[in-house]
């Protein structure tokens, strides 16, 4: 079933949208590419996090936590996630940095899937995304 | 997380930070392929595309200065070669790149 989603003027080039639609309020990220609209799953592959939060470099669409890379196209994971750079292990305080640790950990043993992608048509300037 | 797709999205992005220092992708089809080849089993192994041919410190503030494209790091030397160590990039002038010589930085 199609859903009204957005306005086409509402994403501006190069920029995402996150959007809402279904009977099960999907959460969704719309994506503009060089005149096109890419629907994907709005939650990261990785851990869940808000990818309209990332950032878009053409059709790559970079996760805001650990910088994991999806294509829009197709929603492929292009890139694992990374560790952030914890500056100076001395200025860490030791219950900290077992936190991270640990994360650290976890973040490496989580496996990354591909982002969901819907169909997604335009018309009369009213964008409809297929769920 | 397929090698082929990850080469694709290496290519996009490194050419988009190369292009405004004045480089472009190596002519040596063959061999740009098989350097993003190696960055990418690089990156799956160790966690960033670090460039093939130099050796890894384990200090992240250094190494993070050989990840590809780690062109603004070495500027000057590579400006000097026309050419960035594993010749992976090439100034924009350079149609043969066998053809540049290779010095260390210390003959800069």
């Amino acid at each position: 079933m199609w859903h009204e989603v957005a306005k086409l003027d509402d994403i501006a080039p190069g920029g995402m949208k996150y959007v809402r639609a279904g009977e099960d309020d999907r959460e969704i990220c719309l994506c503009e590419y060089e005149g096109d609209i890419f629907a994907v799953s709005r939650r990261c592959g990785h851990e869940n996090a808000p990818l309209d939060q990332g950032a878009l470099e053409g059709w790559i669409l970079t996760c805001p936590l650990h910088d994991g890379q999806f294509d829009i196209r197709t929603g492929a994971n292009l890139a694992w996630p990374i560790d952030h750079d914890m500056g100076d292990p001395a200025a860490i305080p030791e219950p900290v940095k077992r936190w991270f640790k640990l994360e650290q950990r976890l973040q490496w043993k989580t496996r990354v899937h591909d982002l969901h992608t819907y169909e997604v048509r335009v018309a009369d300037g009213t964008i409809e995304v297929e769920i | 997380m397929g090698t082929a797709e990850r080469k694709e999205s290496l290519r996009y992005l490194y050419d988009k930070v190369v292009d405004p220092l004045g480089f472009k992708f190596t002519p040596d089809a063959a061999l740009a392929e098989e350097l993003l080849e190696q960055e990418v089993k690089l990156e799956q192994d160790l966690g960033a595309p670090y460039c093939p041919c130099q050796m890894r410190s384990r200090v992240r503030g250094e190494d993070m200065r050989i990840v590809c494209p780690c062109i603004p790091f070495h500027r000057a030397h590579f400006d000097k070669m026309k050419r960035c160590w594993c010749g992976l990039f090439v100034h924009k002038d350079v149609t043969d790149p066998d053809s540049l010589p290779q010095f260390p930085p210390d003959e800069e």
